[in-house]
Formats: C-alpha cells, sequence, structure tokens
C-alpha cells in the first residue's frame, strides 16, 4: 500500500468536510420515522471509493465514526463505524463480483447494508433482537436513501472530477 | 477504468423484487396486528423484560438502576420522556401506538415494544 502525499492528505481533509457539512445540512431536513436519517454524505464516500481509492473510502469512514463519537458519544461512534464499514464492504464486494452493477444497485445496497449493520449493532447493546422489528422500515429507507445518494453521485462527479484536475490518475466515467 | 452505469434498465427489475417483498410483509405484518386490542408496552432492560404496562392506564415507569430514564404510558401510547443518553434518539422516536413497534435508548439499553397483550387476542392466524 501506498504512503499518504501531502495531496493525498488535503484530499483526505476536503471530503471529510464535506462530510461533516452534509451531515450537519442533513439535520436541518425534516424527520424521518424512528430517528432515522438519508445518509447524504454517503455520495462523498461512494465516490471515494470508485475514483481516488478503496483505502480513502475506508479511512473517511473511520474518521467520520471518530468525528460521531467525539460530537455524539460512545453508542453513536460504534453505530457509525459498524455502518460505514460494513455498507462500504457490501459495495466493494458487489462492484468486485458484479462488473457491471450499476451505481444505483450498488449505492441501494450499500445503504440497506448500513441501517442493518446499525440496527444489528443496536441489537447487540441492547440483547433484545430488533431487527424484525425494523427490517421493513430499514429495507424501504435503504432504498430511498440509496436512491437519493445515487442521484446525488450522478450530479457532484463532474464537479469532483474538475476538482481533481492535474492528474493524471482520472478515471473516464460513462455518462449514461 | 470504470465503464458502469448509473442506471440500467435491469435495476427496474431489482427494485420492484424489493418493493414487492417489502409491500407483502407489510400486508402480513397488519393481518397479524390487532386492532384496538387491549396493547401492553413491553419495557426490557439488558435484554430481560422488567415490566409490562398496559397502554390505557396513564403511568409513569422509571426503570431499576436508571432513575434518569422515564417512560410514561398514556392515551393508548407508551414512549420514553427523558434520559440521560447523549443524543436523545429515544425520545425523538416518539409515542408508540402500534403492536411491533419500538423504541430503544442504547446507551441505557432500554427498549420498550407494543406487544398485544391479554388472553382474547389471537397469537397468529393461519390460513
Amino acid at each position: 500500500m501506498k504512503n499518504l502525499t501531502v495531496r493525498d492528505i488535503a484530499t483526505l481533509a476536503m471530503m471529510l468536510s464535506m462530510i461533516l457539512a452534509l451531515s450537519l445540512i442533513e439535520q436541518t431536513l425534516p424527520p424521518l420515522p424512528m430517528n432515522m436519517r438519508f445518509g447524504l454524505s454517503n455520495v462523498v464516500t461512494m465516490y471515494a471509493l470508485f475514483f481516488t481509492g478503496k483505502r480513502d473510502a475506508f479511512l473517511l469512514a473511520a474518521l467520520k465514526s471518530l468525528f460521531a463519537l467525539l460530537m455524539r458519544g460512545p453508542v453513536a461512534g460504534i453505530l457509525s463505524l459498524g455502518g460505514g464499514v460494513l455498507s462500504l464492504l457490501v459495495i466493494a464486494l458487489l462492484a468486485a463480483v458484479w462488473r457491471s452493477a450499476s451505481f444505483f444497485i450498488l449505492s441501494v445496497s450499500g445503504a440497506i447494508a448500513h441501517n442493518a449493520a446499525q440496527i444489528l449493532i443496536a441489537s447487540w447493546l441492547v440483547s433484545t433482537n430488533l431487527l424484525p422489528v425494523y427490517l421493513p422500515l430499514l429495507t424501504g429507507l435503504g432504498v430511498l436513501s440509496g436512491s437519493l445518494t445515487a442521484a446525488l453521485l450522478r450530479v457532484v462527479m463532474p464537479v469532483f472530477k474538475g476538482a481533481r484536475t492535474g492528474g493524471a490518475q482520472i478515471q473516464k466515467v460513462s455518462r449514461t | 477504468m470504470i465503464r458502469r452505469s448509473f442506471f440500467s434498465r435491469r435495476d427496474i427489475f431489482f427494485l420492484s423484487c424489493i418493493l414487492l417483498a417489502l409491500s407483502a410483509f407489510y400486508r402480513f405484518e397488519a393481518s397479524g396486528a390487532s386492532g384496538g386490542g387491549k396493547n401492553f408496552a413491553e419495557i426490557s432492560v439488558n435484554g430481560s423484560i422488567s415490566e409490562m404496562l398496559p397502554l390505557e392506564l396513564d403511568r409513569e415507569y422509571i426503570p431499576p438502576g436508571l432513575p434518569a430514564v422515564r417512560i410514561v404510558t398514556r392515551g393508548g401510547a407508551a414512549g420514553f420522556v427523558a434520559s440521560d443518553c447523549p443524543d436523545k434518539v429515544c425520545i425523538h422516536t416518539g409515542f408508540l401506538t402500534k403492536p411491533g413497534q419500538a423504541a430503544a435508548c442504547l446507551p441505557n439499553r432500554v427498549v420498550i415494544r407494543v406487544s398485544p397483550g391479554g388472553a382474547d387476542t389471537l397469537d397468529s392466524v393461519v390460513y
């Protein structure tokens, strides 16, 4: 694995601040049932996973949960870490196995995995199986927030690409 | 080089499969829920049930060893009204009225679940 260059660190810092800003914006949106959220900031981790590298995406997930740990306590931290890491794992595995999977399907699977991981961690914390209670909600909301993430990714991709111009490592994306 | 589309026609098929499964689940849930029966708030701490409160009664419950947590039942609903957890997710969940609904306070490991109690309700219906 390559060492982090100054450029990598700067890009990571910029992406992390985007994640935090998006989380903040999200809190001003009307609340969803059962205190669930849309997870707008997953746009940035999704982008990182596909266009700047897997390591960056996992680093961002870890940094985001560290922030949650500091701001909202250990429970929020562990929920954030579990959800973030599992959703990235699912997306990365699915993308590797199924080469032609669309960003939409990857994003929806990632969102469902994120919610499922959080419910499982919550069940473990309270020693009560909460999965049957939340299963329909987490799937429905996963589809909704996953679609939103994919749509946002479609919109912001050209902007992100422009921000990183100057490196030969930029990959082409089909615009269909 | 990544050649990946944002949305393909195939995705509509997957999406409809998920939504179909979801609606089937909801129909199943709706058929199992008893309407207007005597529901109970099942309060568990650390995974073991510590109290069952009928939803119709106006009661306040403070779980043993957790003086900062207050659970209230009133007018056929139950919910958290106070807790010392940092993000107050349990209170924001609001009041629960239907069987199967749940609210959880993760830091204090307290869960409220609404269960259709009483001997006059059916456990399940099999066709």
